[in-house]
């Protein structure tokens, strides 16, 4: 367990790294992304898929790891959680 | 000249993704969330081995979250079908205490419903509790099944844990072929993929070769305020495949403070939370990995700040906030707290958020990433349109 916090934190400061990086910490590419201004935010996220989604199913083909746990898609949760997801993204622009 | 063949990367892009999608539907589990998941839905809903969800109205109603260790215990965190089954209660055993979990208030109701149901008396039901433990119990009153069925050999636990032990791809050798070219294609893509972001970003000008050695190149690129969002974004695909491999969890950052919330509630208001499904299962009380990710998050974003040199204390300066909603503070505390809250509600539902969700799901190929995605562009567009009315 301790190991796995440790590994959480060291996780953790590359991921803010990439966030602060990336300039998704500021209110503007967060933002500009719904008004179709900047976009950086789609930019970032769909680079970050493209690595990681070959990636992963290449290394778990290649036997190195094993997917994690994942529960079963509730469609109307995801939708509605998703659409009040977007108000307070829009909102705040965290 | 530059330009012309642009279109071969969506498209060969597109290639690739109708291809995984057409090999994935060989049955790897598929789905995501920013909260840890149960590994009994993975095999038995997700996989399809012995599924239940919809056999009597005890599994169709509590359907809803990853609840089926409250009842059956057993140990929803191993994926191997031995160690999961361990303790695992196939009968309807501890009627009234398993029920007494959740409904404190309504025991009576819930207890007698089911035990019509099942065709027993509630009062038995819980002394046969006692006499019936342990994994070798039969399933038959569980599932709603007659002894015939299992006699016929078709469900017995035996026949689950051998189901469950081979991986599905393996049965089919199709698949076996078929993963070595994906794995080439994969390989093509990353590469060419990497090159693409390398020559934008002028990597590979001859004067960039030239001039900077390797470890100067990496100082200056760590000092720059702000990355190319693909760069970034690329690192973030390597942190994410990492933090599977390294500790088998997916990164995501709502989770995190759901975790932290429901221990600080669980503790202060005890009473109030007895009753309440979401703070006793669906987020149980005790820091969970992702709190500690946050943690994290929270140093990693201030080291960034501060190789760049753009670390410092202010209120909130964003010059379009400002334009927007005025310069005072106040604003930006209360629509940011506001607009928070908001967001981790619907992360709450939704189970996941941004990072957890959309990315850490999406590299999974989990319908609810791509479901959780268009929900929040939808609304976040609308929601811009309506804040900005006349300077959208």
């Amino acid at each position: 367990m301790a190991t796995d916090s440790i590994a959480a934190i060291l996780i953790g400061v590359a991921f803010g790294f990439a966030l602060n990086k990336g300039g998704l910490t500021s209110y503007r590419n967060i933002v500009g992304v719904f008004r179709f201004t900047n976009l950086t935010v789609i930019k970032f996220m769909l680079s970050a898929l493209a690595v990681a989604m070959p990636g992963i199913y290449l290394l778990k083909n290649l036997g190195i790891l094993s997917f994690p746990n994942i529960p079963a898609t509730y469609i109307a949760g995801n939708l509605v959680g998703g659409l009040v997801f977007g108000i307070g993204m829009a909102l705040t622009g965290y | 000249m530059k330009n012309r063949f642009r279109w071969i990367i969506p498209l060969a892009f597109c290639i690739v993704m109708i291809l995984v999608v057409f090999w994935i539907k060989a049955g790897t589990p598929v789905n995501a969330q920013c909260k840890e998941p149960s590994s009994c839905k993975t095999c038995h809903e997700v996989q399809g081995v012995l599924p239940v969800a919809n056999s009597g109205p005890w599994h169709v109603q509590h359907a809803v979250f990853d609840f089926c260790a409250v009842c059956h215990g057993g140990n929803p965190k191993q994926n191997d079908a031995a160690l999961a089954h361990v303790d695992i209660k196939t009968k309807y055993i501890d009627m009234t205490g398993s029920c007494k979990n959740c409904h404190s208030s309504d025991l009576d109701t819930c207890v007698n419903t089911y035990a019509k149901d099942l065709g027993i008396d509630a009062q038995a039901a819980v002394k046969s509790a006692e006499t019936a433990t342990g994994s070798g119990g039969n399933a038959l009153g569980f599932l709603g099944l007659n002894s015939a069925d299992v006699s016929a050999g078709q469900n017995t636990p035996e026949k689950v844990g051998a189901a469950a032990e081979t991986p599905l791809q393996a049965k089919n050798p199709e698949n076996q072929a078929a993963n070595r070219y994906l794995s080439l294609l994969l390989v093509a893509l990353l590469a060419g993929g990497s090159l693409y972001v390398a020559r934008n970003e002028g990597w590979l000008s001859k004067q960039g070769i030239r001039q900077i050695s390797l470890v100067r190149w990496l100082l200056l690129t760590i000092k720059k305020s702000v990355w190319s969002p693909y760069t970034a974004g690329a690192f973030l695909g390597i942190i994410c495949i990492a933090s599977v491999w390294l500790s088998q969890h997916l990164t995501g950052a709502s989770g995190g403070i759901a975790s932290i919330a429901s221990t600080l509630v669980n503790t202060l208001f005890s009473g109030w939370t007895a009753d309440r499904v979401y703070f006793k299962f669906v987020m149980p009380s005790g820091l969970s990995w992702e709190a500690f990710l946050l943690i994290g998050i929270f140093f990693g974003g201030m080291l960034g700040a501060f190789t760049s040199g753009s670390f410092h204390l202010r209120w909130n300066q964003d010059s379009q906030w400002n334009r927007v909603f005025g310069p005072q503070p106040w604003k930006r505390f209360v629509i940011g707290f506001v607009g928070a809250a908001i967001l981790q509600y619907g992360a709450g539902i939704a189970g996941g958020c941004t990072s957890g969700l959309t990315i850490s799901g999406g590299m999974l190929l989990a319908p609810s990433a791509f479901l959780f995605m268009a929900g929040m562009f939808l609304s976040g567009i609308i929601t811009a349109l309506i804040l900005y009315r006349r300077r959208y």
